[in-house]
C-alpha cells in the first residue's frame, strides 16, 4: 500500500517537474499583469459574460477567426493544472506567446492556454469545477464559440464581436473568473500560445498534448474514476426541487449523480463551502447497512428529517425497492416492466411508447412530485454510467428494453455481453413481443422466471408505502441473483 | 310518495349517505371536498382518486368543480389583498366615480369581453356538434400529456369530446349570466366586483380554450402536440407571408375579415378540391388572417384587425368575406370604393346585405355580377367560402376593377385642404396631417404611424380622403410592395416536454431570465416595430419569447442582416426560442403553456384545483406577459384571467388607458409575506412579483418592467441570479442607473452577476448600508434597519432556497405526516 502510494506520488513529482521544464522553455511573448485586486477584475474587459451567451454557435461565413477544432485536426488544447508551490506562479501573469487577434483576421489556428492554479487548500479534487469556471469566459463570452474540451477543443470568434476581445483580456477573464467564483484559488498565471507556422504549428501543440496534458490527464482521471462511495464520509444533500415536490430530498453521492444531472458530488462539497445559506447541505454517511444497495444509517436520518419527517429508507442503487424520490424534472427514467420482471430505461428525447404503454412525458407525470414510487426511479441521462447503476435490482442484467438513440449514447457503459440482448422500440414495444425477444436472445432476466417460460412479476407496494419484508427479501433476493458486476 | 331526490334536501339524510371515497389508506369524505356535491359526484372521486393518497394526506384538499366565482375566494383574497385595484378616472365622465363604481364599470368590461369570447366559441362548437356529432373525439396528440387546461381548472374535466364542449360552454354561458346580474344590478363592494371580474377573465380562458381547441381537433389546424419534440426546432417553417407586398394581384384575391374562419376553411377547401392553390390568393386580416395559414401555408396574413381599412384603401381585394368581427367600420362602403364585392357571413354580421343562403351558389354569382349588388350575406359557410372563391375568379376575368385604386393625382386632393387641423385633434396618434399635405414624403411617414382608424376622415369638413392620400403617398415610396414579411403559422400548444427543457434553464440553472409572452390585437400608436425590438431584446438575452394573437404578424416584420426574427430563432418552447401559438383563441396557451411548468415540477392535478396551482406557479415561475396594445374588451378579460392565473402581466404603450391595475407596494412590508410549508411559519419575503397589472408608456419601460417582474420568492440560487441581472442591465441601459429596490433581491453575493459583483457590493456598502469584506457580504441590512449576519438575514427575510412555502394556509402540509 505504502509502496504504492509513494510511487503515485513520485509519478506526480516527476511530472510537475517535466512541466515546469516545458512551461518555462515556451519562446518568450507578450507578457501582461492583469489585476489581481477583486474590484479590478473585470477592468478593461469590454466583452459581456454571462449565462445568456451560453450556446452561441457561430457558422463559418460570421467567423472572425478559429482556433483549434477539425480544421487543425483537433491538435489544440486547453490545459488548466493545479501547482503546488506558492513561488511558482506570479499571480497575474498572462503572456501571449504568438499574434494577436486582430492580426489573425479570417485564419485558423492550432493553439494552447495553459493555466496554472494554487492555492494553500487547492488539490486536483477540484480540477473539474475549476475547469468550468475558466471555460465561462468563452462559454458565456459574447461571441465566442466553444465546442469540446481539453485536447478537442474547437473556438471560433464571431465578426460583429471581434474589437471587443484581446488575448490579454481573454485571459484576465479566464482566471479572473475562476478567482472570484472560488475562493480557494489564490495565485494564477496563464500562457496562450498561438501556433503559427514560425511557432511551430499544430507539431508544437501536439508536442505539448503528448508530453504535458495527456499524461496529466490519465493520472487524474484515473484518481477520479477510484473515488468512490466507500471513500467519502460524507455524502450531500439537496432539496432544490423541494420547491415542486414538498417533501423531496436528493442524496448525492460519487457514484450517485442527481436525477437534474446538474450537482456531482464534488460540486455538492463545493457550493457548501462557497454558499453556506443555499441549499445544498453534508450528509453524514453513518453506518453502511447494505453495501450492495448503497443504504445507510446516516442517509436515512437525513432524509427523514429533510424530507419533513415523511421517507424513512432510502436504497441508493435500487429503483425497486425503497429508490429516491425526484421531482418531475429528470432527463431520464427507470422503471419497472411487470410483464417481464425486468427494467426499462428511457430519456426525454424519446417520443414514442415505452413497453409500460406510456410515453416518457406521461410516465414522469405518473412517478413525480416527490413521491417515493417503488419499481420507478427519474435519473439523469448520465446515471447509468455509474458503477453502481441499480445493482441491488441485479445491475445491467435487469435492464431490457432502452430506446435505440438513448442505447446507443450508452454504449460504453453497457457491458458489451449484454448489449444485443437489450430490445430497443425497434426489436418492440408490446410487452408480450418483449418477452419472446428476451427469450430468444437469452436475457439473464428469463433466469428468473418459473422454468424459464413465465415471469413471476413482484408485488410492488403502492407509492410511499414500505415493503412487506417477505417481498422486500424476494424482490433484492432476484437482484442478487442475476447480477454480475461488470468487470472495471 | 314524495319525488325522489326530495329527501336529499333533508339534512338529517344528507349527513347520513356520507360520500367517502377510498385512496390507498386514507379515506376522503367529499361533501367536505365541494361545496356542492350533487351532480359532480362522479367528477370529484375521479380527481381526488387521481391525486392520490400522498397528496391527499398533505392537503386539504378542496375542489373549485364548475366554480363559481366565490369557489376561488382563498385565491382571489391573496392576490386582491396584495394587489389592491386601482382605477383611472376616465377622462371624458365630469365627476369622480367612487370606487366601487368603478369597479363595477370593470366588471362590466370583463364580461364584453367574455361574452365576444363565448358566443364565437359557441358558434363553432355547435357547428361542429352538427357536422362531427357530439361523440366526436378531441386529442390534443401524443406531445400534450395535460389536455384542456383553461377548461379542466375550472371545471373539474377536461373535454375529451364536443359533448363534453357543451357541458363545459353551458357552465362558462349560466357563469356570464350571474356576473352580468352584479355587473348591471349588483351593489357589492370593490374586492366582490373584482372577485367577478377575475371569473369573467377566467371563463374568457376557458372560452378561447374551446374555440382553440376545435380549430385544432376537428379543422385540422396546425397543432404541436401531434408532431414528436425532436421536429419542434423548425416546425412549423418560416414560410407564411405577411403584408400587403405579399399579395400578387394579378391573381383574383379574397381577403378574409373577422374572427370565424369557417368561411376561409370552406373556401381552400374548394380551392385545393379544384387544383386552384396558385391560381388565387387566400389572405387574411386579423384573426382570421392568422387561423388561415394553420390550414393552408399558401394563406397570408395581410395585417392586424384594427388596420383592416390599410388593405381596403389599399384596393387589395376583389371580393372581401366579413364575419362576425372586430371591425367597427362600413365595409360594404370601403369595398364599394374599390369595386370590391362583400359576402358577410352568418347572422351577426350585419351589413345591410341581402340574405342569399337559401340560393344556390351558381345562382347568386350570376346575379351579384349581372345586377353589380354590392354582395350578399350567408349563413352557410360551405356556401360562403364556395361563392366567395367564385365570386374572385369571375371578378377578375371580366376585368371589373381598376388595376390600381391609389390616386395618381395627390396635389388637387390635397389643395381642398383649409388647414383647420380638426384632423389633428381627432388622430389619435396626433399625426400632423394638415401639415404633410403638400409634401408626399411627409404624407409616406404618416403611414408609418397611422392605424387607419379613419377619425380624421370623418372630421374633416372639407372632405378629403386623408387615408387615400397617405396610402397613395406611401405607395410612391415603394411601402407598399416592401410590405412583404415572412413568419411560422401558428403552432398551438406547447408540450411538457418543452418545459422539461425549460426547468432547466428558468428553474433550475439561469441560463435564461424567463419566459415572456406577447400577446394583444395590435392596435397601438406608435411603431410596429417595437413589439418585434420587444421581442427581439429578451430572445438574446436567452429568454424563451411567445407571441400570440395579432402582434404576431408585427413580431415578423423584424427584418436586419440576419433576416427576420422568426428565422433567426427556433420554433421551440426552449430558451431562446420564439414560439408563435396562433391568432386570438391561441392566447389560450399562454396560461395552458404554464399550467404546464408547474405540473412538470409538481404533479398536481390540473382539475378544479385552481388555488394549489396558482399559488405554485405564482410564487415560482419566472413568466410575464406583455400585452402590447391593449384597448379592447376581449384584451380586458384576458388580462383579468391571466391576473388570476398569478401570472403578472405588463400593459403598454400608453398603458394608463386601460383604467383598471392590480399594483403592488413594495414599501408596505405587511403585504409581502409567505408561509412556510411545512411549518406554518409567516416568513417575511421579498416584493415579488412587484404587480400583477401594470402600465407602461414605452418600449424601454416595458422591458425594464418585465425585466423586475420576473423575480419570484421561491427562486432558486441561479435563477435570482439571472432576474436580478436582467432588472440591473435594463435600467442601467435605459435609464442609466440601477432601481432603487435592487438590494431588496439580493440575498448571497452568489446571486450577483460576476462582472457586476464587485460594482454592487461596493453599493450595497455605500448607498444600503451593508458591511461588505472583499467580495463577500459580511452583514446585511434587513428592512427592518437592524444589520445583521447572512445567517440571520437569510433566516429573517425570504424563503429559504428550496423550502416549499405557500400562500393559501390550506396548502401548508399536515402536520405529522407518517
Ligand atoms: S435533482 Fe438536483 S437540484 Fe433537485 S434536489 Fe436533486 S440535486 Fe438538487
Ligand atoms: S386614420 Fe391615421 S392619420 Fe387618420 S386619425 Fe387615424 S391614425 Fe390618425
Ligand atoms: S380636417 Fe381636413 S381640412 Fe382640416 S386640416 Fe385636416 S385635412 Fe385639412
Amino acid at each position: 500500500m505504502t509502496k504504492a502510494k509513494l510511487t503515485e506520488e513520485e509519478e506526480e513529482q516527476e511530472q510537475a517537474r517535466d512541466r515546469q521544464e516545458i512551461w518555462d522553455a515556451l519562446p518568450k511573448g507578450k507578457v501582461y499583469h492583469v489585476p489581481t485586486n477583486p474590484d479590478d477584475f473585470f477592468t478593461g474587459i469590454s466583452y459581456d459574460i454571462s449565462p445568456r451567451q451560453a450556446g452561441q454557435r457561430v457558422r463559418k461565413h460570421d467567423m472572425y477567426c478559429e482556433l483549434g477544432g477539425p480544421k487543425q485536426r483537433y491538435s489544440s488544447f486547453f490545459f488548466i493544472e493545479v501547482v503546488k508551490g506558492e513561488d511558482k506562479i506570479e499571480d497575474g501573469r498572462v503572456e501571449v506567446i504568438g499574434p494577436e487577434i486582430k492580426e489573425i483576421e479570417g485564419q485558423s489556428l492550432p493553439f494552447g492556454f495553459w493555466i496554472r492554479y494554487y492555492g494553500k487548500e487547492l488539490t486536483e479534487d477540484y480540477l473539474d469545477l475549476l475547469t468550468r469556471w475558466t471555460y465561462f469566459a468563452l462559454e458565456e463570452g459574447e461571441g465566442w464559440m466553444l465546442l469540446n474540451t481539453r485536447d478537442t477543443i474547437w473556438l471560433r470568434l464571431h465578426k460583429k464581436d471581434a474589437d471587443k476581445h484581446d488575448f490579454e483580456h481573454l485571459g484576465q477573464a479566464m482566471i479572473n473568473l475562476c478567482k472570484i467564483q472560488f475562493p480557494l484559488v489564490e495565485k494564477a498565471d496563464a500562457k496562450i500560445l498561438i501556433a503559427t507556422e514560425d511557432l511551430g504549428g499544430s507539431k508544437h501543440t501536439k508536442g505539448i498534448i503528448d508530453n504535458v496534458c495527456v499524461p496529466y490527464w490519465e493520472r487524474v482521471d484515473k484518481r477520479a474514476r477510484a473515488f468512490s462511495d466507500d471513500d467519502a464520509d460524507t455524502f450531500y444533500g439537496c432539496t432544490i426541487c423541494q420547491t415542486f415536490a414538498p417533501s423531496h430530498v436528493c442524496a448525492v453521492a460519487p457514484d450517485r449523480p442527481p436525477y437534474c444531472g446538474i450537482i456531482t458530488w464534488i460540486g455538492a462539497k463545493v457550493m457548501c463551502d462557497l454558499d453556506p445559506y443555499g441549499y445544498i447541505f453534508e450528509m453524514p454517511k453513518g453506518e453502511c447497512v447494505d453495501p450492495e444497495g448503497g443504504e445507510y444509517t446516516g442517509i436515512n436520518e437525513k432524509i427523514y428529517e429533510k424530507s419533513n419527517r415523511t421517507y424513512k429508507r432510502v436504497v441508493m442503487y435500487s429503483s425497486i425497492t425503497y429508490p429516491q424520490t425526484n421531482c418531475g424534472c429528470f432527463e431520464a427514467a427507470i422503471f419497472y416492466i411487470p410483464d417481464v420482471d425486468g427494467l426499462g430505461l428511457v430519456d426525454r428525447r424519446y417520443g414514442g411508447e415505452t413497453p409500460l404503454g406510456v410515453t416518457f412525458s406521461k410516465l414522469a407525470g405518473l412517478i413525480s412530485g416527490g413521491q417515493q414510487n417503488h419499481g420507478y426511479c427519474g435519473i439523469s441521462s448520465r446515471t447509468p454510467r455509474s458503477r453502481k447503476f441499480v445493482r441491488a435490482d441485479g445491475g445491467w442484467n435487469r435492464i431490457v428494453w432502452i430506446p435505440k438513440e438513448y442505447k446507443q449514447i450508452l454504449t460504453e457503459s453497457i457491458p458489451a455481453e449484454m448489449f444485443d440482448k437489450i430490445a430497443t422500440e425497434e426489436d418492440c414495444i408490446d410487452p408480450k413481443e418483449l418477452k419472446e425477444f428476451l427469450k430468444r436472445v437469452h436475457h439473464p432476466v428469463v433466469t428468473l422466471w418459473k422454468d424459464g417460460e413465465t415471469p413471476d412479476p413482484l408485488n410492488l407496494p403502492p407509492p410511499n408505502t414500505d415493503w412487506d419484508q417477505e417481498e422486500e427479501k424476494k424482490a433484492r433476493g432476484k437482484g442478487k441473483d442475476i447480477l454480475v458486476i461488470p468487470p472495471p | 310518495m314524495e319525488p325522489e331526490g326530495f329527501a336529499t334536501l333533508r339534512a338529517g339524510e344528507k349527513k347520513a349517505n356520507k360520500k367517502i371515497v377510498k385512496v390507498g389508506d386514507c379515506e376522503v369524505d367529499l361533501e367536505e371536498v365541494v361545496r356542492d356535491l350533487r351532480g359532480v359526484e362522479d367528477i370529484a372521486t375521479d380527481i381526488i382518486k387521481e391525486m392520490g393518497e400522498r397528496r391527499v394526506k398533505q392537503w386539504k384538499p378542496k375542489l373549485n368543480i364548475l366554480a363559481h366565482a366565490s369557489d376561488i375566494a382563498e385565491w382571489d383574497n391573496v392576490l386582491l389583498n396584495r394587489y389592491h385595484p386601482l382605477y383611472t378616472s376616465i377622462p371624458s365622465t365630469p365627476t369622480i366615480m367612487e370606487e366601487s363604481n368603478q369597479a363595477k364599470l370593470s366588471l362590466q368590461d370583463t364580461c364584453k369581453g367574455l361574452f365576444k369570447q363565448l358566443t364565437f366559441a359557441r358558434d363553432l362548437l355547435e357547428f361542429a356538434i352538427k357536422v362531427f356529432g357530439r361523440n366526436r373525439e378531441i386529442d390534443m396528440g401524443s406531445s400534450i400529456t395535460y389536455p384542456t387546461m383553461n377548461t379542466s381548472m375550472l371545471t373539474g374535466f377536461y373535454t375529451k369530446n364536443l359533448d363534453d364542449m357543451d357541458r363545459a360552454l353551458s357552465y362558462a354561458e349560466t357563469q356570464l349570466s350571474e356576473l352580468l346580474l352584479a355587473a348591471y344590478f349588483g351593489a357589492e363592494s370593490v374586492i366582490e366586483f373584482e372577485e367577478k371580474a377575475l371569473h369573467a377573465g377566467a371563463l374568457t380562458f376557458l372560452a378561447m380554450e374551446i374555440a382553440e381547441t376545435i380549430k385544432m381537433c376537428c379543422f385540422e389546424f396546425f397543432n404541436a402536440g401531434n408532431h414528436p419534440a425532436t421536429e419542434y426546432s423548425d416546425s412549423p417553417p418560416v414560410e407564411i407571408e405577411v403584408g400587403m407586398g405579399a399579395v400578387d394581384r394579378t391573381k383574383p384575391v379574397i381577403v378574409f375579415f373577422g374572427n370565424n374562419f369557417l368561411p376561409a376553411w370552406f373556401a381552400v377547401e374548394h380551392v385545393k378540391a379544384n387544383g386552384l392553390e396558385d391560381a388565387i390568393e387566400i389572405c387574411g386580416v386579423g384573426a382570421v388572417g392568422h387561423d388561415i395559414p394553420r390550414f393552408y401555408n399558401g394563406g397570408k396574413v395581410l395585417t392586424s384587425a384594427v388596420k383592416a381599412r390599410k388593405v381596403t384603401r389599399a384596393g387589395i381585394p376583389d371580393v372581401v368575406v366579413a364575419s362576425e368581427t372586430c371591425l367597427d367600420f362600413d365595409l360594404v362602403a370601403e369595398a364599394k370604393r374599390v369595386d370590391a364585392k362583400v359576402v358577410a357571413y352568418g347572422y351577426k354580421a350585419g351589413s345591410g346585405l341581402e340574405d342569399r343562403s337559401d340560393d344556390s351558389v351558381d345562382d347568386i354569382l350570376k346575379n351579384v355580377m349581372e345586377n353589380d349588388l354590392p354582395g350578399v350575406r350567408i349563413t352557410i359557410p360551405e356556401k360562403a367560402g364556395e361563392l366567395a372563391v367564385k365570386l374572385a375568379i369571375a371578378i377578375k376575368q371580366k376585368g371589373k376593377r381598376k388595376e390600381n385604386y391609389l390616386l395618381a393625382e395627390l396635389k388637387e386632393e390635397a389643395s381642398r385642404c383649409n388647414s383647420c387641423d380638426l384632423c389633428i385633434e381627432v388622430c389619435p396618434n396626433k399625426q400632423t396631417i394638415s401639415k404633410a399635405m403638400d409634401d408626399v414624403s411627409a404624407l409616406a411617414d404618416i403611414y408609418d404611424n397611422c392605424i387607419f382608424c379613419g377619425l380624421c376622415e370623418r372630421a374633416c369638413p372639407e372632405g378629403v380622403p386623408i387615408m387615400d392620400l397617405i396610402m397613395s403617398a406611401a405607395a410612391t415610396r415603394g411601402k407598399l410592395k416592401g410590405d412583404k414579411y415572412l413568419m411560422r403559422a401558428g403552432r398551438g400548444p406547447m408540450s411538457e416536454l418543452e418545459w422539461r427543457d425549460l426547468t432547466f434553464g428558468i428553474i433550475l440553472g439561469g441560463n435564461g431570465p424567463g419566459m415572456i409572452n406577447i400577446i394583444g390585437c395590435g392596435n397601438y400608436p406608435g411603431s410596429e416595430r417595437e413589439v418585434a425590438e420587444i421581442a427581439r431584446y429578451f430572445l438574446e438575452r436567452n429568454a424563451l419569447v411567445t407571441v400570440s394573437g395579432c402582434v404576431a404578424a408585427d413580431v415578423a416584420k423584424y427584418f436586419d442582416e440576419n433576416g427576420f426574427l422568426f428565422e433567426q430563432y427556433i420554433a421551440a418552447g426552449v430558451l431562446k426560442g420564439l414560439v408563435n401559438f396562433g391568432g386570438c383563441t391561441a392566447i389560450s396557451h399562454v396560461p395552458a403553456a404554464i399550467y404546464r411548468g408547474a405540473l412538470v415540477g409538481s404533479g398536481y392535478t390540473p382539475k378544479a384545483n385552481w388555488t394549489q396551482i396558482a399559488d405554485y406557479l405564482y410564487a415560482r415561475l419566472p413568466v410575464v406577459v406583455i400585452m402590447w396594445g391593449a384597448a379592447t374588451e376581449e384584451m380586458y378579460a384576458v388580462a383579468s384571467g391571466l391576473v388570476r392565473s398569478g401570472i403578472p402581466v405588463v400593459i403598454g404603450p400608453s398603458g394608463f388607458k386601460f383604467k383598471r391595475y392590480f399594483l403592488g407596494d413594495k414599501d408596505d412590508r405587511s403585504k409581502w409575506w409567505m408561509y412556510d410549508g411545512v411549518t406554518g411559519e409567516k416568513k417575511e419575503v421579498e416584493p415579488c412579483p412587484m404587480h400583477m397589472l401594470v402600465p407602461v408608456d414605452t418600449k424601454e419601460e416595458a422591458i425594464a418592467m418585465c425585466a423586475k417582474l420576473l423575480h419570484r420568492p421561491l427562486a432558486l440560487r441561479d435563477p435570482r441570479l439571472a432576474s436580478l441581472e436582467a432588472e440591473n442591465e435594463a435600467y442601467k441601459n435605459f435609464f442609466g442607473e440601477y432601481s432603487d429596490d435592487w438590494h431588496l433581491y439580493v440575498r448571497s453575493e452568489q446571486e450577483l452577476h460576476v462582472m457586476r459583483r464587485a460594482e454592487l457590493l461596493r453599493k450595497l456598502g455605500q448607498e444600503h448600508g451593508w458591511e461588505i469584506e472583499g467580495m463577500k457580504i459580511k452583514r446585511a441590512k434587513h428592512r427592518s434597519g437592524e444589520l445583521m449576519d447572512m445567517q440571520e438575514y437569510n433566516k429573517r427575510y425570504g424563503i429559504q432556497l428550496g423550502r416549499y412555502s405557500t400562500l393559501v394556509p390550506r396548502l401548508i402540509t399536515r402536520k405529522g405526516i407518517k
